[in-house]
């Protein structure tokens, strides 16, 4: 194959996994580095460092938008970002010591896991009432524009609360992050929805502004490491850009629900080979 | 515990997490502007690219590293300012990520007008974790 057509053929399926990444919540780095190894047979370390590239474009490009909507806790997002980006650190000086079929393993795991909560409807979790001593001290209670029973937009209040185990699964989701090039907004999300109880808005905004400074800290070690082609990560990465920028468009006429299940199949396919090529050393 | 309530009806308070509508404008216009840039550096690099070696025959290599006028961000600038197309299309990552990083500085001048301290210092690790990230580990 000469160049041009390699090019071709991976800047268009980076638009498809952008594309069906944003459609489906679910985030496109997801997708890149087992459409990389799978299909192209790119060696894991080069596929991670490529979509971790495409993971920063994506984010930046959606968070801009988010920013202007009043959802993002700026504060809740920086005090976590002291977390993420000391487990991204952490997670890719981990991989430079992780065996390549460790890494495919792993990521096989958390692809199955995310096509499971990806089907399953996520029950809401109860507001809390009161503030807690710890997220007052750190000024975290804020307000979100919320709906009220007559269709009113008005500011309600809320309280975050367990600050530090959410600091905790914060760090574990940089280290994840680091280590197979995703963006973790699943993980960033369990910690911001189920842990410390934010309004789901605000949790999946504040997650998303959050993913391109974590993406940025482990990206910049494996730029340093020699695992950032730029031959492979500027096709992805501006492919999975354009994507993600349709998604958002096409999001409101989509028929998601339809969307997550193929996309769980997809997901389910490329994580069963991801353990496979691992576990039997086929990389 | 009633006094820890925010009052909707309040007058701004200093606590407030929000962001200023004009301080909301520079942080999202901070994020297009770096994404703007980083695609035109790669549309660039990528044509360049794909021009002078657009015909030659891809073989996806097993791993073997970056040469290092590709790995540090001190060495690509110069090397793409040659119009090297790597180093160009190298440059537009370099961009990318340094998105991310102009924005928590952003955030920083944020906190300073603020007079928020405990956030100022917050920001100031973060800051500091990123630089971590970009200049100093090398392994």
């Amino acid at each position: 194959m000469t160049a041009l057509a390699f090019t071709i053929i991976l800047f268009g399926s980076s638009i498809l996994a952008g594309l069906l990444g944003s459609l489906t919540g679910l985030g496109g780095g997801i997708i890149i580095t087992p459409v990389l190894v799978l299909l192209f047979g790119v060696d894991v370390r080069y596929a991670v460092g490529a979509s971790l590239v495409a993971v920063i474009a994506t984010s930046s490009g959606s968070a801009a938008a988010y920013v202007r909507e009043g959802f993002t806790n700026v504060r809740i997002a920086m005090l976590l970002e002291v977390a993420t980006t000391l487990g991204a650190i952490t997670g890719a000086l981990l991989a430079a010591k992780t065996p390549p079929a460790a890494i495919s393993v792993v990521f096989g795991v958390v692809l199955l896991y995310t096509a499971i909560t990806s089907i399953k409807p996520r029950p809401h979790s109860e507001l809390d009432a009161h503030a807690d001593p710890l997220a007052t001290r750190l000024k975290l209670n804020s307000t979100y524009p919320a709906r009220d029973a007559a269709g009113m937009v008005r500011m309600e209040p809320y309280f975050p609360r367990r600050v530090p185990g959410g600091f905790v699964v914060m760090f574990l989701a940089g280290v994840l992050s680091a280590l197979i090039g995703i963006g973790s907004g699943i993980v960033k999300v369990l910690a911001m929805d189920k842990l410390m109880r934010l309004p789901f808005k605000v949790s999946t905004t504040t997650s998303n502004f959050m993913i391109g400074v974590t993406a940025a800290a482990s990206a910049g070690i494996y730029l340093h490491r020699g695992q950032i082609d730029p031959v492979l990560a500027v096709p992805v990465a501006l492919g999975a850009l354009l994507g993600s920028f349709a998604g958002a468009k096409l999001l409101p006429k989509a028929k998601t629900r339809t969307l997550r299940i193929v996309f769980a199949v997809v997901v389910v396919i490329a994580g069963t080979q991801m353990i496979y090529k691992g576990v039997t050393g086929k990389l | 515990m009633n006094a820890l309530k925010p009052n909707p009806s309040d007058s701004p308070d200093p606590h407030d997490p929000h962001i200023t509508p004009a301080l909301e404008k520079v942080l999202s216009g901070v994020l297009t502007a770096g994404v703007i840039a980083a695609a035109i550096t790669a549309i660039i690099g990528g044509a360049l690219f794909l021009s002078q070696r657009g015909g030659e025959t891809t073989q996806i290599s097993p791993f073997v590293g970056q040469p290092s006028w590709l790995t540090s961000p001190l060495a690509i600038v110069p090397a793409a300012l040659h119009a090297d197309a790597l180093a160009v299309m190298q440059l537009s990552v370099l961009i990318l990520i340094a998105t991310p990083v102009v924005r928590v500085a952003c955030s920083l001048v944020l906190f300073v007008m603020k007079r928020d301290g405990l956030y100022v210092a917050v920001t100031l690790v973060v800051l500091a974790l990123l630089a971590v990230g970009l200049f100093g580990v090398a392994t």
